[in-house]
């Protein structure tokens, strides 16, 4: 099955989706009907879901979209991990089969080191009773912590989306590829290649820009723990869907067809459980 | 001796390991040169998973390990200790005494590495600390390379749900709990932890010599009634030309879920015929006899740690 592993819907409103700014397109609703097109047109035959707002009203409108849209393979919901309330959470979301992980975002929260705090870590170590995968999305600064997460609970499966952000548009390298290094010799995480475009100039980006990203994470994670996705409506702040997923085509192309297909759906199929 | 792995972790351990709270004279004095052989005779007869802990002979056991295995190449056995367990009533779970404990236990073995590290005895304090302070700390401990796996060990077992339902582990140690009358940890437990990938250790196939001929210590908690079963099935054994201990103990390793099983002696001759019996058939038809005798007091066992712990 091929799949495009992270992309996210919304129905616009300003004050629930306060990072998407005055004068940018994706200032609309974005649904499954709008997504359906940009897959086919990519030979692709569903995606997953991921939260984009920090709400259990978020998780349950994700799984309702899944029940309408056979397109939705599996969703990334958001839930408290934090919370002594995180058990009930749990055994509500998780009965419903597409319900394949959790993600909370990191990137925003002002502590690097929020990962390793204890009432952060309770919840972590919850999901695995309840067969749940944990996205980590988390800027360059917090991979050292990620690290020390995935670390500290070896049974539990993480994946890292869009290869943590680096400052593709300044060039920024080498202190962002010891550190993807380092998480990638942890053999309980595998990488979303992802939201690149948006960290490129999003006007002049050129396929050689990404190449040593990719030659990073190609080679760090291998080619059985890296997943396609597209960030889709978010990427289209920097280029339509068919030229992200082009990219991403033209690198793993050359790796042969066995690469190509765990790219371009195996992995994640296998990494989130999808059938 | 048969190995088996351990979970996740890629370990082989013998089904038969070496318990070294004997050599920490807990049931008995010991001449030094005799604790010095145990271990050399447990190596020989292949059981060379050594378990110890700094709470048995409150350190000697750790200090006489390390000098009997002075000069034993690393890899020709694997080794594991625990920590927070201190003294009967001495427990400290906090992560500077992690760090602690780790290095004065590395300095008595005489080595640069643990394979296995647990947390010692948890019913005894509020296991919340386990979760949140002590496993994160082993964790970081154990990126330091000084210990290979991490996991806990106790009596009842509340404990391996409490735990394992809020973190990771890579293996337990049960103790007393899998016998000829008590076998709970198999019945609660080992599912759980086999569908999580931990893995299983056992130890006290003889349940603290309640299942053996020697004299039981003042300090044994079993009930009265399991005692007197126990005496009789030990007097039924011998007039069946066996012996309730080796009965025990080929009980206890026949479970091919329980990875291995600990027992421990100061002695070299009952390591000796421990390691051969370990190789010799069970016989079955005197496990049921001996079973209907234990049967009215099958897994009737103690209290142990905190109330809310049991």
């Amino acid at each position: 099955m091929r799949l495009d592993s992270h992309q996210h819907f919304w129905n616009y409103d300003e004050q629930q989706y306060p990072w998407i700014q005055h004068g940018w397109p994706i200032r609309r609703s974005y649904g499954p009907e709008d997504l359906a097109p940009e897959l086919a047109q990519c030979g692709l035959a569903g995606s997953v879901a991921v939260q984009a707002r920090q709400s259990l009203t978020e998780s349950r409108w994700l799984l309702e979209l899944a029940e309408r849209s056979p397109l939705i393979k599996g969703v990334v919901g958001w839930v408290d991990l934090r919370s002594p309330e995180l058990p009930g959470q749990l055994a509500e979301f998780s009965p419903h089969p597409k319900f394949v992980g959790v993600r909370h975002v990191v990137q925003d929260e002002p502590d690097d080191e929020f990962m390793l705090t204890v009432p952060f870590q309770r919840g972590i170590g919850r999901l695995r009773e309840f067969d749940l995968t944990y996205d980590l999305l988390v800027y360059p600064r917090q991979l050292m912590a990620a690290g020390e997460l995935a670390h500290a609970f070896p049974h539990q499966p993480f994946v890292l989306d869009h290869i943590a952000k680096p400052l593709i548009r300044k060039g920024e390298i080498s202190d962002w590829a010891a550190t993807i290094r380092e998480l990638a010799a942890l053999p309980n995480v595998s990488c979303k290649v992802s939201g690149m475009v948006t960290e490129a100039d999003w006007r002049s980006w050129q396929p050689a820009d990404f190449k040593p990203y990719l030659d990073v994470v190609f080679a760090a994670f291998g080619p059985e723990r890296v997943m396609y996705g597209s960030d889709w409506p978010v990427c289209l702040l920097a280029g339509d869907y068919g030229r992200v997923f082009e990219l991403a085509q033209q690198y793993v192309r050359p790796l042969g067809a066995e690469a190509e297909a765990r790219f371009f759906g195996g992995n994640a199929a296998a990494f989130y459980g999808l059938t | 001796m048969e190995k088996r792995k351990l979970g996740k972790t890629g370990l082989e351990l013998p089904v038969l390991s070496f318990g070294a709270s004997s050599i920490g004279q807990e049931f008995r004095s010991v001449k030094v040169d005799e604790a010095l052989a145990s271990v050399r005779v447990a190596l020989d007869c292949g059981l060379n998973f050594i378990d110890t802990s700094p709470f048995y002979g409150r350190g000697m056991s750790e200090v006489l390990l390390g000098m009997a295995l002075r000069g034993v190449p690393r890899d020709q056995y694997i080794l594991g200790t625990k920590l927070g367990r201190y003294d009967l009533g001495h427990f400290d779970f906090s992560a500077r005494r992690v760090a602690e404990s780790v290095d004065v236990s590395l300095h008595r073995l005489g080595t640069d590495h643990l394979d296995i590290m647990l947390c010692h005895d948890i019913e005894f304090v509020p296991m919340q600390q386990i979760v949140d302070e002590t496993i994160p700390a082993l964790r970081r401990i154990q990126q330091a390379g000084k210990v290979r796996f991490i996991g806990f060990s106790g009596y009842p077992q509340k404990i391996f749900r409490f735990i394992a339902d809020q973190t990771d582990v890579d293996c337990v140690l049960s103790y007393n709990q899998y016998t000829l009358q008590n076998t709970r940890f198999a019945d609660e437990t080992v599912p759980y932890l086999k569908s999580k990938g931990i893995g299983v250790m056992n130890a006290g196939p003889f349940s603290a010599r309640l299942l053996t001929n020697a004299p039981l210590p003042a300090w044994l908690k079993e009930p009265e009634e399991v005692k007197a079963a126990a005496r009789s099935v030990a007097a039924l054994c011998a007039a069946r030309g066996s012996d309730i201990a080796k009965l025990a103990l080929q009980f206890s390793l026949a479970n091919p879920d329980i990875t291995t099983t600990v027992a421990g002696s100061a002695n070299p001759e009952n390591i000796r015929n421990w390691a051969r019996w370990a190789g010799e058939p069970l016989d079955q038809a005197l496990l049921a006899e001996v079973q209907a005798i234990f049967a009215p007091v099958k897994n009737l066992g103690h209290r142990e740690g905190l109330p809310e712990n049991n």
